[in-house]
């Protein structure tokens, strides 16, 4: 589905943020991302999405279904993404329209790369799956009217409206409380399983990842330090850095 | 042990008496010298409310806090200078707790100048080494650090008044992980050493265990649930503190 | 882009300040020296940009009223600033009635233009450079105040505030240490944009004969004096005219610059 090779990004002079990552994403396959902040997690994600700054300069082959994505001119990234290829951020508060109906803004998505108006339907019905309980109501809602686990929700269910065959979050749950990330997290798991939409998952926490995602790449500086089957990248890291992970996430569980 | 801290019935209401919302709604308890207490919440708990409360940087709506004898709930600031010099507080995220524009050195100095406590000359750089820094960082500005660093230094302007109590809210959880657990390493060292009264306010589970000895659960302003640590983690009374435990991701065996 | 749009401020601002400089020791001509003989002169190697109605040299007309210009805007802004800055510092600080006061009082100046200030001022006082800088002060003092207190709001919702009156720092002392560093580049932008609204309607002010009296030479009255000829020689017009666009378009350039260049979101990105 995804095939990232030798992808290197720099902004500027300064020293690349992202240095010869490569990976690949099956259909209907899930990696996760882990990493500190600054170790060029996010910028990967952006450089797949062609969502960078101009002044970006990268390099190397990012490949969805065979179609060379790099280098691509902005218009035709712009039917990709929100169609082939969707995303969803962190912050959902910012990351929705505060002006416009919830509904009304999944609509949109679905009208840009979709003719027809049985958008109404469609956004009820994509509501209903991201499991919101009542679907009409947080169609008709402002983004502030709704709490932070619901507006998470809203934004995957734009991002999965138009059957997208690869999703990028990028840390979708860290701007949540514990007891809503479990859900959300358990909502995405569903989903991905019922739509059979292939993951890239961005986050800093290991065990998020572990819960989710089949493999792991582990990013430190910009450069990708080890990757694997998450079971044996858990039970056996080989990198310092991995091995210190798993450490401190071992150590931090408190459930007897 | 001796009662330092008595917070009867506190209630804090923002945004008026109609459409108001309670922050803390009646909150209860005690703190003793010495003690370590652990306060879990969530967004929306009060947590937040409470350390500024606590650490009279916010008026009660109703209710007080009895520190050591002296209500501070309704003291004015002119009254609260030995007050703030026993008790410092610590915020979560030190990108926003230290002044840009200040000298790291003017930073940990500032409560020594305000509060006029008494200090040598090299008190700045000794609480510097104190909490891991070279003398030379008070030289640099805040932004020139890493967020470990920089959350040192908001540890070591606490510790300059020398004070008896620290306040930590969320120490952490704007940390990197593999920072957050020298971090925590720190603050019980430095508890110890110094025999300090602990507060910690946390989400996070493991870092109230790593710290103290006894916790509050919060929930929509109310104790939901208050007991030793290791009773909570094993066996918690409460509905909220059991979906909590729950809900906390962890690495399969 | 945002650095060229810095340094092309700073180069208009340098040369309205040089030439101010160079007219304090030498302009080609005296800028007070009527010669009736060399009336309305067009542009020639001995008066590059010819000369006015009275036959005076208009380069050296314009070198002097740069000075004017200036000591206009630098007074003016600074007053503006003295008074604005501290006031909206306060009410963002103590907040509750002192900033309702503080704010309807700036709402009333702000309610009555610079120019019905001058007018007033100078029927009390007869039309002066000083008049007109009171004026122009005076009601610049709202912008820096708002500006000074919404930077103040801002700084005053951060955790390092909070921690400095953990640490006892209150009034006064928070003010200086915490709040003026942090807004320092606000007012800064506030001050550029000030003295390009400064200059601009001390231009005015002089057209309308409300500033500096004549003979002086002000932008302003050189623009006035001009009017008589529009037709028969334009250029007279075009010289302060450029004069003030030069000087205004500068500051106005320097201000967004400044904002630019510090504000740390922008800058990061770059």
């Amino acid at each position: 589905m995804l095939a990232v090779e030798h992808l290197t990004v720099a902004f500027g002079r300064r020293p690349p943020a992202v240095r010869d990552i490569s990976f690949a994403i099956p259909e209907g396959g899930r990696l996760g991302i882990i990493g500190a902040s600054g170790s060029g997690k996010s910028v990967t994600a952006l450089a797949i999405m062609g969502l960078l700054p101009e002044y970006a300069r990268v390099g190397g082959s990012v490949k969805l279904g065979g179609a060379e994505l790099v280098g691509l001119p902005d218009h035709e990234y712009s039917k990709l993404r929100g169609d082939a290829l969707t995303m969803v951020f962190q912050e959902p508060m910012t990351a929705l329209d505060p002006t416009m109906r919830v509904g009304r803004q999944i609509a949109e998505a679905y009208r840009l790369h979709a003719q027809g108006s049985k958008a109404r339907d469609e956004v009820l019905r994509v509501l209903a799956a991201v499991g919101m309980p009542d679907p009409a109501r947080v169609a008709d809602s402002y983004p502030h009217e709704l709490s932070g686990g619901q507006r998470q929700r809203a934004l995957t269910a734009m991002a999965v409206i138009n059957r997208p065959g690869l999703v990028v979050f990028d840390e979708p749950t860290t701007a949540l409380d514990m007891l809503v990330q479990a859900q959300v997290l358990e909502m995405i798991d569903g989903l991905l399983r019922a739509t059979g939409a292939s993951c890239l998952f961005i986050s800093h926490d290991i065990a998020v990842v572990a819960q989710l995602c089949a493999h792991i790449l582990v990013m430190q500086d910009g450069q990708a330090v080890e990757q694997g089957e998450t079971g044996q990248l858990l039970r056996a890291p080989r990198h310092p850095y991995t091995q210190a992970l798993v450490a401190a996430a071992r150590k931090g569980a408190v459930r007897g | 042990m001796a009662e330092l801290y008595r917070v009867e019935s506190l209630c804090r209401r923002f945004g008026g008496a109609a459409a108001g919302v309670d922050a803390l709604a009646g909150v209860d308890f005690q703190i003793a010298a010495g003690e370590r207490l652990g306060i879990v919440g969530e967004s929306g708990s009060g947590k937040t409310t409470l350390v500024r409360l606590l650490a009279a940087l916010d008026r009660p709506t109703s209710g007080r806090v009895v520190f050591d004898g002296m209500d501070t709930s309704n003291a004015p600031e002119s009254a609260l200078r030995r007050f703030r010099a026993r008790v410092q507080p610590v915020f979560q995220d030190p990108r926003s707790s230290l002044n840009p524009r200040m000298r790291v050195g003017d930073i940990v100095g500032e409560p020594l100048r305000s509060l006029r406590v008494a200090h040598t000359s090299g008190r700045v750089g000794e609480v510097l080494a104190d909490v891991g820094l070279e003398p030379e960082a008070g030289k640099r500005y805040p932004h020139e650090f890493s967020g470990g660093q920089r959350q040192r230094i908001a540890i070591a302007r606490a510790l300059a008044p020398e004070p008896q109590v620290l306040i930590a809210d969320e120490p952490v959880s704007a940390l990197d992980v593999l920072v957050r657990g020298q971090i925590v390493q720190l603050l019980a060292d430095l508890v110890a050493t110094r025999r300090l009264t602990l507060i910690v306010v946390s989400h996070d589970l493991s870092v109230v265990r790593d710290l103290c000895e006894r916790a509050m659960v919060l929930r929509q302003g109310k104790i939901v649930e208050r007991g030793p640590v290791g009773q909570l983690l094993a066996g918690p009374r409460s509905e909220y503190a059991r979906s909590l435990l729950a809900a906390i991701p962890e690495l399969p065996e | 882009m945002r650095k060229l749009q810095f340094y092309l401020g700073l180069a208009l601002v340098g040369l309205v300040v040089s030439a101010a400089l160079v007219s304090l020791v030498w302009t080609p001509y005296d800028p007070l020296q009527v010669v009736p003989a060399d009336r309305l002169l067009g542009p020639s190697p001995a008066h590059p940009f010819g000369t006015d109605g009275f036959g005076i040299d208009i380069a050296s007309r314009l070198l002097v009223g740069a000075r004017y210009c200036l000591l206009v805007g630098i007074v003016s802004v600074t007053l503006a600033a003295l008074v604005g800055v501290p006031l909206g510092i306060l009410a963002g600080q103590v907040g509750g009635w002192v900033s309702e006061v503080v704010m309807r009082l700036t709402d009333i100046v702000y309610a009555l233009p610079a120019l019905l200030l001058a007018i007033l001022l100078a029927a009390i006082f007869g039309g002066s450079t000083l008049t007109a800088m009171a004026a122009i002060g005076v009601a610049t003092v709202p912008a820096f105040a708002r500006t000074a207190r919404a930077g103040t709001l801002q700084v005053m919702a951060a955790d390092y505030v909070l921690a400095a009156r953990a640490c006892g720092t209150r009034g006064v002392a928070l003010a200086a240490r915490h709040i003026w560093p942090n807004i320092a580049a606000l007012a800064g932008v506030q001050a550029s944009i000030g003295f390009a609204m400064a200059i601009l309607a001390e231009a005015a002010l002089g057209y309308l004969g409300l500033g500096t009296p004549r003979p002086t030479p002000t932008w302003g009255t050189m623009l006035r004096d001009s009017q008589e000829f529009l037709f028969t020689a334009p250029l007279q017009a075009l010289w302060p005219g450029l004069a003030i666009a030069v000087a205004v378009l500068g500051f106005n350039l320097l201000g967004d610059g400044i904002r630019d260049l510090t504000d740390p979101r922008l800058r990061e990105a770059s």
